[in-house]
């Protein structure tokens, strides 16, 4: 499974209990990696670099986030089943 | 002429909240009304100086920000505690503004005949 977070955490707080699925953060998704989270409750957690940059949160880097660009978010849609918008 | 707040809380470049308060800043302003800006909640993502909006199609609005002076708005104020919980500080804001905490907020705002919200 994979999970695409859109909007603000502030606005939608992402899950809170373990989900064992990918997270894609994008559009105002991105804020999440301002914030202390509990990361583990994702298998692997994507964030859409463009997305990060135009919000000028690149200093948020954080090793278990990993920054992709479109073509990989692409792949990614490709490759999981079911893909759950958050 | 009446005094006008415009009150941002959404974050910028997901949804065009941003540009409309922009606009609506502008317009206000440069029939020389007395216009008060306000950030508050996701609003304040808004003023930091390390976006670059190219990457979402949009134009960035911090230089825009950056014209304030010409439009003599000296008024900006940002929420302290919503700053706190983003994890940010006045360093990485694009311009000059006064940090007012939740108590100041209303009080300062009390001071506008009107108010918008973004």
């Amino acid at each position: 499974m994979l999970i695409i977070a859109t909007k603000s955490p502030f606005l939608k707080p992402l899950p809170s209990a373990s989900t064992g699925a990918d997270l894609l953060l994008t559009q105002d998704g991105v804020i999440a990696i301002t914030q202390v989270n509990d990361w583990s409750l994702f298998n692997n957690v994507y964030a859409l670099s463009s997305d990060v940059a135009a919000r000028g949160l690149n200093a948020h880097n954080n090793e278990r986030i990993q920054m992709i660009d479109i073509t990989e978010f692409v792949k990614l849609t490709a490759n999981h089943q079911p893909i759950v918008n958050w | 002429m009446k005094s006008l707040a415009i009150i941002n809380s959404s974050a910028p470049y997901g949804q065009c909240n941003y540009r409309e308060s922009l606009d609506m800043l502008l317009a206000n302003a440069s029939y020389d009304r007395p216009v008060g800006l306000f950030f508050e909640g996701d609003g304040v993502f808004q003023l930091l100086k390390s976006t670059d909006a190219a990457l979402t199609g949009n134009k960035d609005v911090t230089k825009t920000y950056g014209l304030l002076e010409l439009y003599d708005i000296e008024e900006v104020f940002v929420s302290k505690q919503s700053l706190l919980k983003r994890h940010i500080t006045r360093e990485q804001l694009t311009i000059e503004v006064n940090i007012i905490d939740d108590a100041q907020w209303f009080t300062t705002l009390n001071n506008y005949n009107q108010a918008l919200s973004f």
